[in-house]
């Protein structure tokens, strides 16, 4: 157990140990700025180079102050061998105080200065004044020429540093080589604020490609050396801005790997170190020399986008978006951000230095094939924004830019004089004569232009995206379809959606209810599966719209039904009949069957149970119906009628019933016949007497017959010939012949008469009292 | 017959290991603090960092950012104190080439030198241009060459370009594509 426990532990030290080694060696660099990060083509951005108001006097005074802790006397060792400083500089003739630079004074017209002496001559300033002045003067950031002062020689650190050190600040007119009996330096450039104010002038001129001078860097490819020896060789650089075209042609060498490596240390024989030490200086002390596109600072949470000096602000999300190519935000001084010009808020139109314009978005730019197209999209050439070629080179070429938009989630746009018109579908742009040439973009793309009235055919249905509502389009209007068929239309029309925007800019038509025709009229009722064509609209409604044909073969047609129309709806499962523009409820199967024996239901959307009356109940046709406090019993005949009955005898023969309760009230709303029930019964044309059930075509003389409706005579069952014998109660056979009955004396008389079951019929004494009495039959 | 006492050998390695983990763990904590300069490797003063104001370090310079500065200063006295060796070989470059334009520095401060470029392409006759020099900072620059496109014709030319002044005589050649 012991020996487990100590080799554990020997494990877990070596571990802890090698893991803490680990973890120290990744840290220790990681706040340090990274020479080997040095971008040639690009060492400073535009924007940060000539950033005057990064620093004031007295932020440049106390940044000297802090870099830098002066040994006046010399006190120290020399580091250049010689014994201490003091004797160094005594062995060349100089005396103390020795003056660092955050204790510099100069008067730059005379060039007198307060080193070697306790006074600071008359007219003199600080040397962060004479920084801060000329940086003023010619627009260059004041940090740059502390950095090019410290990489030039030291001078920002040095704490011992010589009058030469001054006079010589920026190496400005100080060849690297120096020929055989030329000076060091051009002594017509000798003095700090010579030297300052040179530096200074000439990375302006470079910067801006100053007339009459021959620069010998430009932006793009160049071939810039390792070192002062020519033998070193260079390399080709794609120099991307001008700020770097200014510091390669003020110190024309860039480090070589070795130089990079080794960080602020030395290389090889060929490393250069002057811009290497820009760069690495720089970053140290003023932070990142190359900020992003995007930048906002601490305080403001606007982001602008930085192209030529020049923040344009971001205003919404969609545009921050298709700006992704341009790297992440920057947070940056506000100095920065005050230095730099105006721009107007940033559009997604953008314009390279050669002048082809383009839109941009989904990291990709899209030329633009003309002005007039520019302004299509709600711009202009001249509001194009000037980016440099270095960020419209982050953007991959798209195809050339069209007038046609589809974003991502599939809506289409046409884009013409500033405003984005959707399209319902090609027919639309067709129609419209518009070219259909199309580029896909993201959701954004056209999100900051306008909504215009889209671009639609007639007779179409179209849907409200963000509502799901439906309308159809025609006349050049959108015409409501009411609520409750909104679901039906759904289902049995093809719809495309349009933004509730391009919907708002319609004109508005009138709603569309269930009742529709075509211009030549035929009627239509919408059910749950299509339009069906009704015969007797009335039965219905007394108003039915007319659509065009177009519209109308978009909605598919159902299998024509006649009347009477048994229909019930979807959210119920109520029976009704419709007739006389009322809904009545059917109240069982066998009623429905008396109305209809071959019933086909319709289900039709909820819109007509709202809109329809509601009426009474159907009474069974052929029922008999008695209300409480009425005494009288009525057959239900047909829908709207009811006959008296006077006693149960006639519909005994009629076969009619069974008897029913309901109330007054629906007694009430049927029509009453002015005569009582009969046995004799007229359908149509024909005429016939009951007798047990079933109807015989008979000629009766004198009775009177009840007329029924056609629904009651398709209950009834009519014989197809008339009576020969009838057989009464009492046993009694008689022969029928023209409306009267003979009796007939004997069985075999009926014999002998033809008689037999086949053709006689037995009769109630009722049934036969309708025949008058004939003679006997002996 | 001999008893071997196992107990008391078994004690001793346990000791033995012991003190070989202490020793890891002593050599680790050594590592360690090392690394991280802490007891007994901590620097004698450590000032505390302070966060950039605006973007600008007002913290005291470090290390390696004095001693890059010292030999740069160092270079500077050398290289000012003119004991670099003489030389009348003066170091031509071309810089850029962008159609029609040819870039040209010459390693040394001549405000009147002379740089002469000539073209040459087999079966062609030379083309050849004279230009000034200008002094731009520590170096000079050749006047400018403006390749005279439509005359040469398209293929790649023999450019030597030749400076001599005041500082020496220098020369560089390059073959550049005329389109």
């Amino acid at each position: 157990m012991i020996r487990r426990l100590v080799l554990s532990s020997l494990i877990l030290a070596i571990l802890a140990g090698a893991g803490l080694f680990i973890f120290t060696t990744g840290g220790a660099t990681a706040e340090a700025s990274d020479a080997r990060k040095y971008n040639a083509g690009k060492i400073i951005d535009d924007s940060i180079f000539t950033n005057t108001n990064s620093m004031s006097v007295d932020d440049i005074q106390r940044f000297l102050d802090s870099k830098v802790t002066c040994d006046t006397w010399g006190a120290k060792t020399s580091e250049l061998g010689g014994g201490t400083r003091a004797q160094w500089m005594a062995a060349r003739g100089i005396s103390p105080p020795f003056k660092c630079i955050n204790g510099y004074y100069e008067n730059p017209n005379n060039g007198q200065t307060n080193y070697g002496s306790n006074d600071i001559p008359s007219g003199a300033i600080s040397a962060a004044q004479i920084i801060y002045n000329y940086s003023r003067q010619f627009g260059i950031n004041p940090q740059v020429i502390i950095v090019t002062l410290q990489k030039e020689n030291g001078l920002i650190t040095d704490q011992w540093p010589t009058p030469k050190q001054y006079s010589e600040a920026m190496g400005f007119g100080c060849p690297d080589n120096v020929a055989p009996g030329a000076p060091a330096c051009d002594p017509s450039y000798g003095g700090f604020s010579a030297q300052v104010y040179e530096a200074a002038r000439h990375f302006r001129g470079f910067f801006d490609n100053r007339a009459g001078w021959f620069i010998p860097f430009t932006t793009g490819v160049n071939y810039v050396r390792w070192s002062p020896n020519s033998s070193c060789g260079g390399s080709n650089v794609n120099i991307e801005n001008r700020a770097t075209v200014a510091l390669y042609s003020y110190t024309p060498y860039q480090p070589n790997d070795a130089a990079k490596n080794a960080q602020y240390g030395t290389g090889d024989a060929c490393s250069a170190y002057g811009n290497r030490n820009f760069y690495i200086y720089f970053n140290d002390w003023f932070g990142s020399t190359q900020y992003s596109s995007l930048v906002r600072t601490a305080e403001n949470p606007t982001v602008f986008l930085v192209a030529n000096g020049t923040k344009y602000p971001i205003g919404d999300m969609n545009t921050f978006s298709a700006l992704a190519p341009m790297g992440e935000v920057t947070f940056v001084p506000q100095s920065y951000v005050d230095n730099l010009a105006n721009g107007a808020l940033m559009g997604r139109v953008i314009r390279s230095s050669n002048g082809t314009v383009y839109y941009y978005d989904s990291g990709i730019k899209l030329p633009f094939g003309s002005c007039a197209q520019v302004a299509d999209y709600g711009s202009s050439c001249g509001q194009s924004v000037l980016l440099e070629d270095s960020q419209l080179n982050r953007f991959a070429n798209g195809p050339s830019m069209t007038n046609i938009v589809v974003t991502s989630s599939g809506k289409r746009f046409y884009v013409s004089g500033g405003v984005k018109r959707e399209v319902y579908d090609d027919q639309s742009i067709t129609q419209a004569g518009i070219s259909n040439g199309v580029n896909v973009l993201s959701e954004g793309s056209v999100a900051a232009l306008p909504y215009g009235n889209p671009v639609m055919r007639n007779d179409v249905f179209v849907k409200d995206r963000q509502t799901g509502t439906i309308y159809l389009y025609t006349g050049g209007q959108k015409n409501a379809l009411h609520d409750s068929l909104q679901t039906t239309y759904a289902s049995i029309t093809t719809t495309k959606p349009l933004d509730t925007q391009s919907l708002n800019l319609m004109a508005q038509g009138t709603q569309i209810g269930g009742y529709i025709k075509s211009n030549a009229g035929t009627n239509y009722v919408l059910t749950e599966k299509g339009k069906l064509a009704v015969s007797n609209p009335g039965e219905w409604s007394a108003n039915f719209m007319s659509l065009s044909d177009a519209t109308l073969s978009q909605i598919p047609t159902v299998t024509a039904v006649s009347a009477p129309y048994t229909v019930t709806f979807s959210n119920g499962g109520t029976i009704y009949l419709v007739a006389n523009a009322t809904l009545r409820p059917i109240t069982s199967w066998s009623g429905l069957l008396s109305i209809n024996p071959n019933p086909n239901i319709l289900t039709l959307p909820s819109y007509y149970l709202n809109d329809i009356a509601q009426g009474v109940v159907v009474l069974t046709p052929g029922s008999l119906v008695l209300a409480a406090d009425n005494p009288t019993v009525y057959l239900v005949d047909g829908l709207n009628t009811l006959i008296p009955m006077n006693s149960f005898n006639q519909v005994t023969e009629l076969g009619f019933g069974p008897i029913v309760n309901t109330t007054t009230s629906v007694l009430n709303s049927y029509t009453k016949a002015p005569s009582v029930l009969n046995a004799a019964v007229q359908c149509g044309s024909s005429q016939g007497l009951a007798i047990g059930g079933v109807v015989y075509p008979v000629s009766l003389t004198g009775a009177s017959y009840t007329t029924l409706s056609t629904m009651n005579c398709s209950l009834l069952k009519w014989s197809t010939t008339a009576p020969t014998f009838l057989q009464a109660t009492n046993g009694t056979i008689y022969e029928i012949q023209s409306g009267q009955k003979r009796p007939i004396a004997s069985y075999g008389k009926y014999i002998s008469l033809g008689g037999n079951a086949n053709n006689t019929v037995r009769a109630s004494n009722y049934a036969t009292s309708f025949f008058s009495d004939g003679a006997l039959l002996q | 017959m001999k008893i071997k006492n196992n107990n008391s050998r078994s004690t001793k390695k346990i000791v033995a290991i012991t003190i070989a983990a202490v020793l890891v763990v002593a050599l680790g904590y050594i590592g360690f603090a090392y690394a991280y300069k802490v007891t007994p490797f901590n620097d004698p003063v450590q000032e505390e960092k302070t966060a950039p104001i605006d973007g600008v370090d007002y913290n005291t310079v470090t290390d390696e950012q004095q001693q890059a500065g010292d030999a740069a200063k160092e270079e500077f006295i050398n290289n000012t104190d003119d004991n670099q060796e003489p030389s009348n070989n003066v170091t031509v470059t071309i810089t850029s080439y962008n159609q029609p334009t040819l870039r040209v520095t010459v390693d040394a401060i001549d405000e009147s030198g002379k740089c002469t470029l000539v073209l040459s392409k087999s079966g062609r006759s030379d083309v050849t241009q004279k230009v000034g020099t200008q002094v731009i900072g520590s170096y000079s620059v050749c006047e400018g060459f403006d390749i005279p496109v439509a005359d040469l014709g398209t293929g790649d030319w023999q450019a030597t370009i030749t400076y001599e002044g005041s500082a020496g005589r220098g020369q560089v050649q390059k073959v550049i594509p005329v389109q």
